[in-house]
């Protein structure tokens, strides 16, 4: 009796975390995701495969699906080029401005998506700035180029996407121990050489998990597709349509299809990662950059150097130039020719206008801190304890991953249309609740990964010495384990809440009057032809990820 | 101060057993090591004793009361990490005194304490630096401040000295060994290191692969060590097999050694200093002609190691003025191996 009492009295507190953490997350990753495929399955005559095979058996729908993979595949090769190509010119070579070009080529992953589209739409579409300069300059009749479909969509890829890339190869190339190099140079090989076999193996672990993460937000990329797609149709645009028709059915068929690709194409790079994944033997020393003493080749590195801050620049002065553009002032003329801080002040003077800003900040808030409360318990059971289901709950927490955000948003439709258990019986479809909810489930991973990573660093013998000075494991909690890994948090919620900010496909899907967020807001303005308005918003949104952003590094000295 | 008691204890790690029925008695105040080679098990009984590990079996006491249900904060017991387990996000001020703040003493209390205890650790004003602004001996005391400051009954050591540089090394043996006297404290310390637990230990016990191999007190284990690994792990020592009939100790079947009476076992062994070496024959017991093989020059002493037939005996000789350069290579020489100086195991 008396261990029984005891081991309650010890363990209570710990036994009601395990079962809320599973809670939350079968509730809302799981249950919706069952829903789904169940939805796919489901007929007046019970289970069927028929709306799978009425898929397969339209010639249009394969299309899409090829289109999808196509796009997938192609979005990895030119991020994969792009990235590796820049993160070894700027960490593998000595020059000046290094640290800015580095601080520059990280900037895409603060800026939303569909901002970096609407900017891109400005500069390179139709009637954008670049494309009529070009026109002007050389007398053109026609459009020099056709910034839209297959190629458009991928030249919006790679300017967002390389940064996995480039991120991931840059910190493995920190790893490089410059000692193999030179023993390589000892034992007589070429350069050529050297890098086969090397370089490239310490890289290649970060190039498959780069490939996954890029691979996945191209199949799963939304806002290109749908704002410069046009006849290039792909899975995550047919899911809003068979959506907004309200074929539910077909729609959890589609969302299934791309959650199959992206788990299976999940699967093989992570066998493949495991694979090639290596332990370095010793203390290494690190790389030192490459000086380039040829006048000619530093000129044409400093050409290159310029080129790249210009290309990066570019769409973000866009912005917020096109951002003081006097609203009804620029319709027919090349360039806009009156400025001035009107759509600001409509902004900040209108309830309707500034709505959209307020309940992006507020969702994003709620989403952000519901993550926290799941992510950091998860993080530690995952990390730090011998919990014996710890992997069934690592399987679920990394599950929302593989799913774009097309996916979790029809899997939050399909599981709260109906009263569940998990939510106390209600119905949540149609509430303002339904979309940061949605948020939260798409940053659940990236909360637990990086309080993961913190984690481990956080030595063990820590929390055993705060036992054996008497402190509860609340205590130790509280007084050693949060302020130590306190940064990796941080790090994760000011992630999170920029993921969540600027969010145009789930909201696309699930935002309702009550709810409308600022990205929806965004492209809606653009629509009207009020692209100041537009851009004013997108400033907005930049101002506020830059600031949270530099308090991150900040934080994290 | 209090009593440690072990009985029975018995831990398994999946199908290893690392702790076998492992039963100890460590007195108030002695300072008491557990000495063994890496993976023997010393660790692991360390940190079941500070509840920080469970055990399958056996009981831990603490002033005779059985403590093995208790969880690591309630033990009242110290530990210092080999590690140190500093807390990085507070300053040595904050670290020493965050176990006087989970007794919910005041603050002028807990002040006047932590500096009587920086006092006695040699750091009087460093009470705002950063963990990180310390050198290893100095995170190595705050360590051993924050574990007494609590007046816990028994101070845990793990491995304190082993990341440190030799020099230090030597000067903590002495700083440890005078605060636990100061303190009156039980200590129980863990090291690989034969040389720091026989300079600083009232008792030792030898572990291997989880089975304690002897206890005793450092010069009863030097000197009368109980079996070959003892023999071997503590101090270096010539160890051979051997036959034993009518106190005769027979090696590789042609060389005879005279043991005292009545000695029974299948190895003796013989440290190298217990050995006489000369050039001319004294014609006493258990005296060999040999060969020099190689000598090695190690400071403070004079290695020989010499060949009788195929069987390897080492010698050390004190490099002092007398016999220094004594002997040379391939040199034949006699060497005396006395009776009372051969333990048979």
């Amino acid at each position: 009796m008396d261990r029984v009492i005891r081991y309650l009295k010890n363990d209570i507190l710990k036994h009601i975390i395990y079962i809320g953490v599973f809670w939350i997350l079968i509730g809302f990753v799981l249950y919706p995701a069952f829903n789904t495929f169940i939805s796919s399955l489901k007929s007046q005559d019970g289970l069927t495969l028929k709306y799978y095979k009425d898929f397969f058996s339209n010639k249009n729908n394969i299309t899409v699906v090829i289109n999808t993979i196509k796009l997938g595949i192609a979005t990895v090769l030119v991020c994969g080029v792009i990235g590796t190509g820049l993160a070894f010119y700027v960490n593998y070579f000595d020059f000046p401005y290094n640290n800015i070009i580095n601080k520059l080529l990280l900037t895409p992953i603060m800026i939303p998506g569909v901002i970096i589209v609407i900017a891109f739409i400005q500069l390179y579409g139709e009637s954008g700035l670049i494309t009529s300069t070009i026109e002007l300059l050389f007398n053109l009749n026609k459009h020099p180029y056709d910034f839209k479909g297959f190629y458009g969509i991928l030249f919006i890829h790679a300017y967002t996407q390389y940064v996995y890339f480039y991120l991931n190869v840059s910190v493995s190339i920190g790893y490089i121990d410059y000692s193999t190099i030179e023993a390589a140079k000892n034992l007589g090989a070429s350069k050529l050489k050297i890098f086969t076999s090397v370089i490239l193996p310490t890289i290649t672990p970060a190039l498959a998990t780069s490939s996954i993460l890029t691979f996945m937000s191209g199949i799963g990329s939304f806002s290109a597709p749908n704002l410069l797609g046009h006849n290039y149709k792909v899975l995550s645009t047919q899911i809003l349509l068979a959506k907004t028709n309200n074929y539910m059915e077909i729609a959890s068929v589609q969302v299934m299809i791309l959650l199959f690709t992206g788990l299976v194409f999940l699967t093989l790079l992570r066998h493949y990662e495991r694979s090639t994944k290596m332990e370095m033997s010793v203390k290494g020393k690190a790389i030192k950059p490459v000086k380039i003493k040829d006048p000619k080749k530093r000129k044409i590195y400093m050409a290159l150097a310029g080129f790249i801050i210009l290309t990066i620049i570019l769409p973000i002065l866009t912005i917020f130039l096109l951002s003081f553009v006097k609203p009804g002032t620029w319709m027919i003329n090349i360039y806009p020719k009156e400025f001035g801080l009107d759509n600001y002040i409509k902004i900040f003077t209108k309830s309707r206008v500034f709505a959209p800003f307020k309940n992006s900040i507020s969702m994003s808030l709620w989403a952000t801190f519901f993550s926290l409360i799941l992510g950091v318990p998860c993080a530690y059971i995952i990390n730090k304890t011998k919990f014996k289901a710890k992997g069934i709950l690592e399987l679920l927490v990394i599950l929302p991953w593989a799913m774009p955000a097309s996916t979790i948003a029809i899997n939050m439709i399909n599981g709260f249309n109906k009263p569940n258990i998990f939510v106390g019986n209600n119905i949540l479809v149609g509430t303002y609740i339904l979309l940061p909810l949605a948020y939260f489930v798409g940053i659940i991973p990236l909360m637990v990964k990086t309080t993961g990573v913190s984690l481990n660093n956080l030595n063990n013998t820590l929390i055993d010495a705060s036992k054996t000075l008497g402190a509860s494991w609340k205590n130790t909690f509280k007084k050693i384990i949060i302020p130590i890994i306190s940064p990796g948090i941080i790090a994760g919620a000011v992630l999170g809440f920029i993921r969540c900010v600027g969010e145009y496909t789930t909201s696309a899907l699930l935002y309702g009057v009550a709810n409308k967020p600022i990205s929806i807001a965004m492209v809606n303005a653009l629509y009207e032809f009020e692209i100041g308005l537009s851009m004013a918003y997108g400033v907005l949104i930049i101002v506020i990820t830059s600031l949270l952003a530099s308090l991150m590094l900040k934080l994290r000295k | 101060m209090g009593e440690v008691l072990l009985k029975n204890i018995r831990k398994v790690y999946g199908n290893k057993e690392v702790l076998k029925d492992i039963t100890l008695k460590i007195n108030k105040g002695e300072f008491f090591t557990f000495l063994g080679p890496s993976g023997c098990g010393k660790t692991t009984l360390l940190r079941i004793i500070a509840g920080l590990e469970s055990h399958q079996k056996g009981k831990v006491y603490l002033k005779g009361e059985d403590i093995s249900h208790l969880s690591a904060e309630k033990r009242k017991v110290g530990m210092v990490f080999q590690n140190y387990a500093l807390f990085p996000n507070m300053t040595v001020f904050e670290n020493i005194a965050y176990g006087l703040k989970l007794k919910g003493l005041n603050k002028e209390k807990i002040k006047n304490k932590v500096q009587s205890y920086l006092n006695l650790v040699n750091l009087s004003g460093y009470d705002n630096r950063n963990i990180t602004q310390l050198s290893g001996g100095e995170q190595q005391r705050v360590a051993l401040a924050r574990s007494v400051i609590t007046e816990p009954e028994v101070l845990l050591l793990d491995e304190p000295l082993s990341n440190l540089d030799a020099r230090l090394r030597d000067k903590m043996r002495l700083e440890i060994k005078e605060l636990q006297k100061k303190l009156g404290i039980t200590t129980i310390f863990v090291t690989h290191d034969q040389s720091e637990a026989l300079s600083m230990s009232d008792k030792i016990a030898i572990f291997n692969k989880g089975n304690c191999m002897q206890v005793g007190d450092p010069v009863d284990i030097y000197k009368n060590p109980k079996n070959s690994f003892v023999a071997q792990f503590v101090g270096e020592t010539n160890l051979y097999n051997v036959n034993i009939s009518n106190n005769d100790a027979i090696i590789n079947e042609n060389i005879i050694l005279k043991l005292k009476d009545g000695k029974k076992g299948n190895h003796i062994s013989i440290r190298p200093q217990d050995i006489m070496i000369y050039k001319t024959k004294k014609s006493l017991v258990n005296e060999f002609k040999v060969n020099i093989v190689h000598i090695q020059f190690n400071g403070a002493t004079i290695e020989y190691i010499c060949k009788l037939n195929n069987l390897e005996i080492k010698i050390w000789v004190l490099n002092n003025t007398f016999n220094h350069n004594a002997f040379n290579t391939k040199e034949d020489v006699f060497i005396h191996l006395p009776k009372e100086s051969i333990n048979v195991l």
